[in-house]
């Protein structure tokens, strides 16, 4: 493969899974266990369990965690294969930076040495840790964003009593993301439609930094446009979102049993 | 002066860095009347329809509104406000920047919430500005999966679920299909019949022959050229022909264009 198609299929395959995991509307709108939970409530729950996989020490109570979240990720009808691999794709490229230096860093005793350096049992501990922890967290934000549709999980955290002024902003963001993800897919298209052959590499990092710059421009612009229309449309600085409904048993019990959990966990770990 | 809702006075504005977007305009619209702004691309023709809705403010000259001097600090009067923002509704050209709401429902539901109308009347509004655009089908979309005419749609929807008495129009017929344009012909007829006040910016004479009287042409220097009755306007084919504003086939001497397998 050489180079420019390398370049080509990265941005390509990367824009598309950027639309494709905040748009995961097929999964949101499946009727499975985590669809029907609140988002409220939903959110409370799973991230009492995040919490828990972050603080403790013992890592088998990080491993039943992640053992639950696969679980609920099946009695969601998500695709258990799809599942990992969204999860562990990302996990390497999150802690290689962290974990490796650590495994050579941390200092202890000698497990094993590569050209010269040293791993250390304790680096390796730290190193397990840390992955199994990211992978955790990740699986557990995965469950929470497949599950949910992006108003609703927005109309969860004002219910929650996050400002307005946040709910706002992450409405924007998402909003921006796709605008800026489409607007780099046309780029492409548009390089892919002029230039013929391929590109010198230098070539192919002068039109990425230029893009770049003219994304920058564009979202500066479009940010301001999208304010005026707001503003437009009545908004004087207090947003008025759509009203929530009240909680049912279903979403009480999954809290119940989310913190029961967490609590046993916290109390054996 | 009864009845006149739009004022302005040797208007102009310069956005940053000095490039001009409006130069020394003065005229007035009444309520219950019609005007088309036409104009070469970069008149001015947004300018003026962002000054009108209050978002910009003239850098020179003064612009009278409801027979009130509109400036920031008018603006920021929270009753001011709100009278204002009820009575005037713009539909952005850039479509993008209009929709920034989850669903298409929720997109609708925008501008009534801001005004704080109850839950039955904002339902009540949203499915009938839905069923207007035909878009019904779309409303629990997310916006930023459409097409650009249904775009298009949303954000026109969202403008007719407001229901503003002044209807600020920029581009509405840009990505429409031949039939949706039509069908927003009638309905911004039928607008004009319930006595709304309409300001259109628009390339398509067609269409602004269709819904307006009265024609308002920016030129290149982003002044007003000509403000006049639509008849007079279209029948100085030497002003639009001078100022690019019509396609060969509708020009005076009729120079249609030839056909590639006419040609020799
Ligand atoms: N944000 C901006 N910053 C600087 N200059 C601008 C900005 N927006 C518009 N202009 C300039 O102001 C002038 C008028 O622009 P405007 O958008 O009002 O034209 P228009 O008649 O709506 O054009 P079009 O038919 O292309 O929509 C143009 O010369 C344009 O380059
Ligand atoms: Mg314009």
């Amino acid at each position: 493969m050489s180079v420019n198609s390398f370049v080509d299929k990265n941005l390509r395959e990367g824009t598309a899974w950027i639309e494709r995991t905040l748009a995961a509307e097929a999964v949101a709108s499946k009727s499975g266990l985590l669809q029907a939970i609140d988002p409220r409530a939903k959110l409370i729950g799973l991230l009492a369990m995040l919490v828990v996989a972050l603080v403790t020490h013992d890592i088998w109570v990080i491993v039943v965690v992640y053992g639950i979240s696969l679980a609920l990720a099946v009695a969601s009808r998500i695709n258990l294969a799809a599942f990992l691999r969204r999860v562990w794709l990302f996990v390497p490229v999150f802690t290689a930076a962290i974990a490796v230096p650590a495994l050579f860093l941390t200092p202890g005793d000698r497990v094993a040495s590569i050209g010269g350096l040293a791993i250390t049992e304790q680096g390796l501990w730290g190193a397990a840790f840390l992955v199994s922890r990211v992978a955790t967290a990740v699986s557990i934000s995965t469950l929470l964003v497949l599950t949910t549709k992006w108003h609703r999980l927005l109309g969860a955290l004002r219910a929650l009593r996050v400002p307005a002024f946040v709910v706002i902003v992450l409405t924007m963001c998402y909003r921006y993301i796709f605008v800026l993800v489409r607007l780099l897919r046309e780029f492409l298209l548009v390089r892919k439609s002029r230039v013929i052959g391929a590109l010198p590499w230098r070539d192919n990092v002068r039109f990425l930094a230029r893009t770049a710059g003219i994304m920058l421009i564009r979202s500066l612009k479009l940010a301001e446009d999208v304010y005026l229309a707001m503003i437009a449309r009545g908004f004087d600085g207090q947003i008025k979102l759509a009203a929530v409904h009240p909680l049912r048993c279903l979403d009480y019990g999954w809290i119940v049993v989310t913190f029961g959990l967490v609590g046993a966990l916290l109390w054996k770990g | 002066m009864e009845g006149v809702i739009f004022d302005l006075r040797h208007v102009g504005y310069r956005y940053e860095g000095g490039i001009s977007g409006l130069t020394d305009v003065t005229v007035q619209l009444a309520a219950g009347e019609a005007g088309a702004v036409l104009g070469p691309n970069g008149s001015g023709k947004t300018t003026l329809l962002k000054i009108l809705d209050g978002l910009y403010y003239p850098t020179a000259g003064e612009f009278y509104a409801f027979g009130e001097l509109i400036s920031e600090r008018r603006l920021a009067d929270r009753a001011f406000n709100r009278l204002f923002r009820t009575n005037v509704g713009l539909l952005f050209q850039d479509v993008d920047a209009q929709l920034f709401s989850p669903t298409v429902a929720d997109e609708l539901a925008f501008g009534p919430r801001q005004l704080g109308l109850d839950a039955e009347e904002i339902r009540t509004r949203v499915n009938r500005a839905a069923d207007m655009l035909g878009i019904t089908a779309l409303l629990g979309r997310y916006p930023y999966s459409l097409s650009g005419g249904e775009k298009r749609k949303v954000a026109i929807g969202a403008i007719f679920a407001l229901d503003p008495a002044v209807y600020l129009l920029d581009e509405p017929t840009a990505n429409l299909d031949p039939n949706t344009a039509d069908r927003l012909i009638d309905l911004i007829i039928s607008l004009r019949e319930a006595g709304k006040t309409l300001v259109v910016a628009t390339q398509d004479i067609d269409f602004a022959g269709y819904v307006t009287e009265k024609f308002l042409v920016l030129g290149p220097d982003n002044r007003l050229v000509a403000c006049t009755g639509k008849d007079a306007i279209v029948a100085d084919a030497a002003l639009l022909t001078e100022l690019g504003l019509i396609r060969r086939s509708w020009r005076a001497d009729r120079e249609r264009p030839v056909h590639i397998s006419e040609r020799q």
